[in-house]
């Protein structure tokens, strides 16, 4: 009895065998325990496959996916880069000298046409050919309305997560001199990061009980931490800044200000 | 094309996808945005998507591979990078199985790695084929050899685990 391909057994494996072929494998395995035990490897491979990989992936917090979008997008906003052909400004650069240089040239020849042309250019009076027409003031546009500051929060980038058993651990890195990093404790369920609308480039990772904030550079952080959290740390490039055990604050980094249920901090040189 | 829509839909897959072939959470994020902000500057027909997202991941792959190689010979005689500390509360056994999954996983070639994940990814051959540059008649084949090398190198570590009699 002739044996199945591997590839196509493989292949029927992963329901890539269609009509007629499909049939044909499936008699055959029906009909050669060879190939049946061969196959059934290659079923007991696949699993195992499939349960090792399941191991490495992390859980995909909605706001993760959300944020990714955000990121995506600000991404796009901004202008992509120019391609630079070397090549191409390089020789416009080389022929813009030398028309230059041939224009001097023929300026310099005693009757030519382009040194009467410059002559009578130089002769011409001030008065423009066509008259400009009038500048008119510029219409006053009403000045926008504040935001709220509900509109404000609702417009600056941020993340929102539930703790993970009790517990929720912030970073925060490439924070530049003079970010202020301001954390407050709330009433509420959730931890909250914001970035100020001048932080560019932040970006926000988020994994179980771990927000990350990368590329804070001088903008500023607002965190909100909900009080009856047992566990909290904010570390900042690495260093522990606070760390709350309970009603415990424990305060390590640059602090500015502090009351009872806020504390600002901001990064020095 | 609802970018939305696609976005919601194939993000999650891709991360993954780069996250097991990574093995780093951060990068896999990086690079997943990246091939979508590509996504965004360039039109391409919705069934098409997918398989051209995989393929522009895969070459991000490679370029950052290639960086970090030049990077890491430049700066042999620097200091040593500072890692996290595992968090207290860090599953150690999970932290264990997932050490010998990526060792294993860092063994296989390239293109077996491959094979292999846009298959847990549920591409089609054919759809594979054109990814990873090879005919869609020996995918079947090649992805039989590629598992084969997977459980055996997964088997080793399991026999090197076991205490010597």
């Amino acid at each position: 009895m002739n044996h199945a391909p591997e590839g196509t057994l493989q292949a029927h494996l992963d329901g890539e065998t269609t009509g007629e072929i499909a049939t044909e494998v499936q008699n055959h395995l029906d009909e050669c325990p060879v190939c049946r035990a061969e196959f059934e490897r290659m079923r007991a491979d696949s699993d195992l496959l499939s349960s090792a990989l399941r191991a490495l992936d992390e859980p995909a917090a909605e706001a993760v996916v959300e944020h990714a979008l955000w990121q995506v997008r600000a991404a796009h906003r901004r202008p992509a880069p120019a391609p630079r052909n070397r090549f191409v400004m390089g020789a416009l650069a080389r022929a813009a000298v030398l028309l230059l240089v041939l224009a001097g040239a023929l300026a310099a020849i005693p009757g030519s046409p382009l040194r009467e042309l410059l002559t009578d250019l130089m002769k011409e009076d001030a008065a423009p050919a066509v008259r400009e027409p009038e500048p008119q003031p510029a219409a006053v546009a009403p000045a926008p309305e504040p935001a709220s500051p509900e509109t404000r929060r609702a417009e600056l980038p941020g993340v929102a997560l539930l703790p993970a058993q009790g517990r929720m651990r912030i970073m925060v890195w490439s924070a530049k001199p003079g970010a202020t990093i301001r954390v407050n404790l709330i009433d509420g369920t959730r931890v909250s990061v914001e970035a100020g609308s001048d932080a560019e480039d932040v970006r926000f990772r988020t994994a179980m009980g771990r927000i990350e904030v990368m590329n804070l550079g001088h903008a500023e952080a607002v965190i909100q931490i909900p009080r009856s959290l047992p566990f909290a740390s904010l570390d900042v490039d690495g260093r522990q800044w606070l760390f709350k055990d309970g009603d415990q604050l424990r305060l390590n980094g640059p602090v500015i200000e502090q009351a009872a249920d806020m504390v600002v901090f901001r990064a020095r040189d | 094309m609802d970018y939305e829509v696609l976005f919601a839909r194939l993000y999650p897959s891709l991360q993954r996808y780069l996250l097991r072939l990574t093995g780093d959470a951060d990068v896999a994020d990086d690079l997943a945005q990246e091939a979508f902000v590509r996504l965004l500057r360039q039109p391409i027909r919705e069934d098409e998507v997918r398989p051209w997202l995989f393929t522009v991941a895969m070459n991000l792959v490679r370029d950052r591979a290639r960086k970090t190689e030049r990077r890491h010979r430049l700066l042999s005689t620097g200091p040593e990078l500072v890692t996290r500390a595992p968090l207290p509360d860090e599953d150690a056994e999970r932290g264990e199985r997932v050490l010998r999954v990526r060792g294993v996983l860092d063994q296989l070639p390239e293109r077996d790695r491959q094979l292999l994940l846009m298959r847990e990814e549920g591409f089609r051959y054919e759809e594979i084929a054109t990814v990873v540059g090879v005919a869609p008649a020996s995918v079947g084949t090649l992805i039989a050899r590629a598992l084969r090398r997977f459980a055996a190198l997964y088997a080793s570590t399991e026999v090197m685990d076991e205490p010597r009699a």
